[in-house]
């Protein structure tokens, strides 16, 4: 339908209204209209004549469209009102009153960015430009400008702290272990406890899982026999800001907690850390050694 | 004939160079243009075969006693876990408080002492210690002799 309305439209508009007309269709749906244009006549009442009955039956789709679109083209130039376009502005008046909720509605994306972009009013007005009313409602330049969000946060390094002489920077806490319930179980706790003891937890993620398998000779024969597989699996605790007295409180009793056959490690937080978390790229480094 | 030949060989090779570079260029900015990605973690991805709906398991139902049984035994431990964690806040505030004392004690008796006690200790990181064995290693275990392959899944962008 829509698509109609638009093809529709320039043919309507010559045939059936004079060329300002439009400009005022837009009066009934918003503002008041001015006295000379709508005090005599009710709305809805209108003189039907034959050529207009014709375009009516398709009109009622396309003219909420045609509206809406010459709005745009006739706000600009200022209000004429003239007795002998009033009967054709009355008309257009009458069936605007339908079609007043199917233009907002059926606001094409170009519209609604035009009516959305200073911030006026959702049913799309005309600027008075001459008036002193010009600009009414705006209030989006009042507002503090926001930074439009990306939709896809771009995966990129956070600044590593270096720490000064009585804080420690970023230090990774590393749970390693066979057994994956238990190692989560135990990130989980360090997590909790940093959160209690108010020892600020930068990021806590999970490295990638490593596979092995576990191969061994028998003893009459020399064939390599598949004894297991073992995954590895591997927690990350990122922690900031640790003042240098409590660090090794933490140690201690991270220590006294820590499960059979989970493997800790710490250390301070590097590049090389992080980038082994991402995939590799093997042609952007042939490329690149190619370069140099 | 003699001298024109080099000069073409020289200017030829420079442009193809040039074009060369050009490309590897274009190629590379391509490329860098695509942000890294993260390798996906296998833990987080529930395999297949556990997406089956139609196995469910079917408890018989529990008398009275064995309910208020379990509850009552919930509650007990709970309790005990409670007073564990209690307890173990309660050390970490006392190691805290004996820490504090210390250094104000040590900060009377010589400023300089105090602030190189202040001070970050570089040789605390990198810390590494293994969890503590369920037994202890077997006297004279002789183990058969093996490999391991690592078969982790390489993934490329």
């Amino acid at each position: 339908m829509p698509v109609m309305a638009v093809s529709a439209l320039p043919r309507q508009h010559k045939q059936t209204f004079p060329p300002h007309s439009p400009a005022a269709c837009h009066h009934p749906s918003s503002i008041p209209p001015p006295p000379s244009l709508s005090a005599p006549t009710p709305p809805g009442f209108c003189p039907k004549t034959p050529q207009k009955e014709k375009g009516r039956a398709a009109e009622r789709g396309a003219g909420a469209e045609g509206c809406g679109g010459s709005a745009l083209g006739g706000g600009r130039g200022p209000v004429r009102m003239s007795a002998a376009g009033s009967k054709v502005l009355c008309w257009k008046k009458g069936m605007l009153l339908k079609q007043v909720f199917a233009l907002s509605r059926a606001a094409t994306p170009q519209e609604s960015h035009l009516c959305a972009a200073g911030g006026a009013l959702v049913s799309c007005h005309r600027q008075y430009r001459s008036r002193p009313t010009h600009g009414i409602g705006k209030y989006k330049h009042l507002l503090p400008k926001e930074v439009p969000k990306r939709k896809k946060d771009k995966v990129q390094m956070k600044e590593i702290n270096a720490g000064t002489e009585h804080e420690y920077g970023d230090v990774n806490i590393q749970m390693t272990s066979y057994d994956m319930c238990l190692v989560e179980h135990f990130a989980q706790y360090v997590h909790k406890l940093c959160n209690q003891l108010s020892v600020r937890v930068s990021e806590s993620y999970a490295m990638p899982t490593k596979t092995n398998e576990v191969l061994f000779l028998e003893e009459r024969g020399s064939k390599m026999q598949l004894d297991a597989v073992l995954t590895t699996h591997q927690r990350v605790i990122q922690v900031s800001r640790l003042s240098s007295t409590f660090a090794p409180i933490l140690l201690e009793i991270i220590q006294s907690n820590q499960p059979e056959g989970v493997h800790l490690l710490v250390k301070e937080h590097t590049e090389a850390d992080f980038k082994s978390r991402l995939k590799a790229r093997p042609e952007l480094e042939e490329l690149l050694a190619q370069m140099s | 004939m003699v001298k024109a030949q080099p000069k073409k060989k020289k200017k030829v090779d420079v442009r193809r160079e040039q074009a060369q570079k050009d490309r590897m260029k274009k190629k590379i900015k391509k490329l860098e243009k695509a942000a890294p990605e993260l390798i996906p973690i296998e833990d987080f991805e529930t395999p297949l075969k556990f997406s089956d709906n139609s196995r469910v398991r079917s408890l018989p139902p529990l008398s009275f006693e064995e309910t208020e049984r379990r509850v009552l035994l919930m509650k007990k431990w709970s309790a005990y876990k409670q007073s564990q964690d209690r307890a173990e806040k309660q050390a970490i505030r006392s190691l805290v408080e004996a820490q504090q004392e210390a250094l104000k004690e040590l900060r009377l008796e010589s400023e300089e002492l105090y602030q190189a006690a202040i001070r970050r200790d570089e040789g605390l990181f990198p810390f590494e210690r293994d969890g503590p064995n369920y037994t202890p290693p077997l006297p004279g275990y002789d183990p058969p002799e093996g490999k391991c392959i690592d078969i982790t899944k390489v993934y490329t962008q």
